[in-house]
């Protein structure tokens, strides 16, 4: 079995830190906008929290853009080209089909371009997208009465919270896919594990989403 | 020839027919000798007396004949209503005796408590007040001795030269003579006015009477003496104040209920929480338990203000809040540990936390901005709008039924943005509709947000729609899911953390089992369309990848 180091250790600090970010901000979020269901005692520590874990987010990202611009990872990895776009269908193709039939997967990571064309659409739409959307309406609903000029050029406190929410739909609509396929490694475990230890173990095999 | 011997006719008939005179009256009535009535002879009273002898009955002389607007004031009178005639107070017969005076029947009376009671007396009969004073017929005149010193030319007490001296010409020269005269003059006032004892009435003149638009005392003199000698002509105020406040008071609550300025003030001294518990007996039951009294902090004036033409109610959240930071002025900092606490500020009065038992409300409003500014829309703009009175009740509330949901406002509100070159908004606030006087809860240990921050939240039950009407404004209580409702949330300026989001009963309306009519409903959902839609297509996915795992258990990967 060959191993190849996919996963510097900066990109899986950043990884799980990102995760752990994610699902704290959501659970805080789901608690604000539904008080009923409740993620901690206090209505008043959730909304603390949710702020301060949203700057923390917010600072996770820049560490992530800066990470990439500066080793020039963005192009290799995220930037969606041409031959990606044609390989779309093949790759949906093969989790659908191919996947179960034990075929052999279309794509193929490398430490030059670790991911296959649909994660690159997934990952960067959520970075590219997704990320900033949030984060920045986040930041606006920081100092509602200081960003009130800002907010009612998106049309008002109301249409902010709906894209901010619209945008938490998305992650937590990617966040369950993106558990899920973390799974369709060799083993269930094998994907989870790569991300731990940054190498992975079948690289003549399929490639995770 | 006819003209010679009508002329003798006259001169021989008329005499002969005027056969009674007093002396032939006195011949029996002899009692009535020295009577004096002016020029008054007998029969012209006595009308049916004019040939003797008369009947033994004789009908009751009318003074009114001869007097006559006296008493036709008098016939309004509040003694005329007693049953009291003309005799009762003046001797008929003669006029000499005397006329009977206030005191003659009120003896020892003791007159209620108004501000400045021995001056008033002293210096105004009962019926100034209690009678019937015409306007302009009263005189003031304020003199001022100056015993030594150097002359006072003309132009220090009328520097513009106009020869009266108004208020700040008169303020200026009395500081002048404190100033460079000091103990060397004196200054006294006095006030001529005469009111008509005949129409007195229940209700005594008020004090706007003459301490308003002064159109009682229309002159007044300063005349100075001693060291220099002139005579004004002066502005009546400067020996009548105009109390301050007067002009409005008529619209205020209190001056629109009728309530006169000595029903309250009985001195010049400050009300005190006495008064008004006269009538806010209930009212003071509650307050007089609650912090703000037993620590003697607070007035019921100190917080309210009865001459304020605004009534508490017609207050904004801002306002309201304005109230209280008199003495708390510190509310900001206080309350340090409610996130956005400016924010909050701008949606909320103290009360709506502070007065747990006060009921609370949503209320919207309507706003325009203009150059940046958000501000409520007035009468006036709506009377522009509309041109002229418009009933917004009726044009709102389309189907009467003196509620409004979020569809009835939406209509309104596109069609009157219509009418408006500026951007319209419906602004909110929550705010105290029902005031409980306990203001006792600190609430600084509780700092429950869910209070609020639940579609729990008793405001939600009460929601009122104020807009501005001629006098006051109109609340019309409002119906429904207004908040997130579309079209109308988009132009709402409150939006509220932790409002109500989908149910099962949406649900339910939305697959039609509910049985309701899905029309106009599947509008109010509005924003709850977020999460009825982010809900769906999580269970998609989710049905999706339980189908994947079916297949990958079932295929052995």
């Amino acid at each position: 079995m060959k191993k190849i180091y996919l996963h510097p250790l900066p990109v899986r600090i950043w990884h799980w830190a990102n995760a752990f970010l994610i699902i704290m901000l959501m659970l805080t979020g789901i608690h604000l906008r539904i008080p009923d269901i409740t993620s901690f005692p206090q209505y008043g520590t959730t909304v603390a929290l949710h702020k301060y874990l949203g700057y923390l987010l917010a600072l996770s990202f820049l560490f992530w853009l800066f990470y990439y611009l500066f080793t020039k990872g963005l192009g290799k990895h995220y930037i969606i080209n041409i031959v990606d776009l044609k390989g779309i269908p093949k790759q949906a193709l093969y989790y659908l089909c191919t996947y179960f039939t034990q075929g052999k997967p279309p794509f193929t990571p490398t430490p030059g371009a670790k991911f296959n064309p649909l994660q690159k659409l997934a990952y960067s739409s959520v970075m590219f997208l997704l990320m900033p959307v949030i984060i920045i309406t986040g930041i606006l609903f920081s100092d509602i009465l200081f960003f009130f000029r800002y907010i009612d050029m998106v049309g008002g406190l109301r249409v902010l919270d709906a894209i901010h929410v619209i945008t938490g739909y998305c992650f937590l609509l990617y966040l369950i896919v993106h558990i899920y396929m973390s799974s369709l490694g060799k083993g269930i475990t094998t994907y989870v594990r790569s991300m731990i230890t940054g190498y992975a173990e079948e690289p003549d095999d399929e490639s995770k989403p | 020839m006819y003209v010679i011997i009508a002329v003798l006719f006259i001169f021989l008939v008329g005499p002969l027919h005027a056969t009674v005179r007093p002396d032939d009256c006195f011949e029996c009535h002899d009692a009535f000798k020295k009577y004096n009535h002016g020029k008054a002879a007998c029969t012209d009273c006595h009308k049916d007396t004019a040939s003797l002898p008369h009947q033994e009955k004789l009908a009751k002389p009318l003074c009114a004949e001869c007097h006559k607007e006296t008493s036709a004031l008098y016939a309004k009178s509040i003694h005329s209503a007693g049953g009291l005639s003309c005799k009762e107070c003046h001797a008929v017969h003669f006029l000499d005796k005397g006329t009977k005076n206030c005191l003659s029947c009120h003896k020892g009376i003791a007159h209620g408590s108004i501000p400045s009671k021995e001056k008033h007396l002293a210096s105004m009969g009962c019926a100034v007040c209690h009678g019937k004073i015409k306007k302009g017929s009263a005189t003031a005149q304020l003199r001022v001795y100056v015993r030594k010193g150097g002359a006072i030319g003309k132009e220090t007490i009328d520097p513009d030269k106009n020869s009266v001296v108004d208020q700040a010409e008169s303020d200026r020269f009395l500081a002048y003579l404190e100033q460079n005269y000091k103990d060397l003059y004196t200054i006294s006032r006095s006030y001529s006015a005469a009111g008509d004892a005949h129409g007195v009435t229940k209700k005594p003149l008020q004090c706007d009477g003459c301490h308003g638009d002064g159109s009682i005392f229309r002159e007044a003199r300063l005349r100075l003496s001693g060291v220099s000698s002139y005579t004004f002509r002066a502005d009546p105020k400067i020996l009548i104040p105009e109390l301050p406040s007067i002009k409005e008071y008529k619209a205020t609550v209190h001056g629109k209920k009728g309530i006169a300025c000595f029903d309250c003030h009985i001195s010049q001294e400050r009300i005190s929480d006495n008064t008004c518990l006269k009538c806010h007996k209930e009212v003071y039951g509650v307050y007089k338990n609650s912090v703000h009294t037993k620590k003697g902090a607070a007035l019921c004036t100190d917080c309210h203000n009865p001459h304020s033409i605004t009534a508490y109610r017609e207050y904004n959240a801002k306002q309201r809040i304005d109230v209280c930071a008199r003495c708390h002025k510190d509310y900001v900092d206080k309350h340090a540990w409610l996130p956005h606490t400016r924010l909050h500020f701008n949606y909320l009065e103290c009360s709506t936390c502070h007065s747990p038992e006060s009921q609370k409300s949503i209320v919207f409003y309507l706003g325009k901005r203009s150059g940046g500014k958000k501000q409520a829309l007035t009468y006036r703009d709506i009377r522009d709008a509309y041109g002229g009175h418009a009933d917004l009740k009726n044009i709102i509330d389309a189907d009467g039924d003196n509620a409004v949901i979020s569809r009835e406002l939406s209509d309104f509100f596109l069609a009157l943005q219509k009418k408006f070159q500026e951007e319209l908004f419906v602004g909110g606030s929550i705010i105290v509709t029902k005031v409980h006087h306990d203001y006792s809860e600190k609430g600084t240990k509780r700092k429950v947000c869910t209070t609020c921050h639940s579609h729990n939240a008793p405001f939600y039950d009460s929601m009122y729609l104020i807009l501005p009407d001629a006098e006051d404004h109109l609340y019309i209580p409002v119906k429904g899911t207004i908040l997130g409702a579309a079209p109308i949330s988009v132009f709402t300026d409150l939006s509220l953390l932790g409002e109500e989001r989908v149910n099962l009963e949406d649900i339910r309306m939305l697959l039609g089992f509910s049985g309701k009519d899905r029309t106009g409903q599947v509008q109010e959902l509005g924003f709850k369309w977020i999460d009825i839609l982010g809900i769906a297509l999580f269970a998609v996915i989710l049905i999706f990848i339980m189908l994947h795992i079916i297949g990958r258990i079932f295929l052995k990967r």
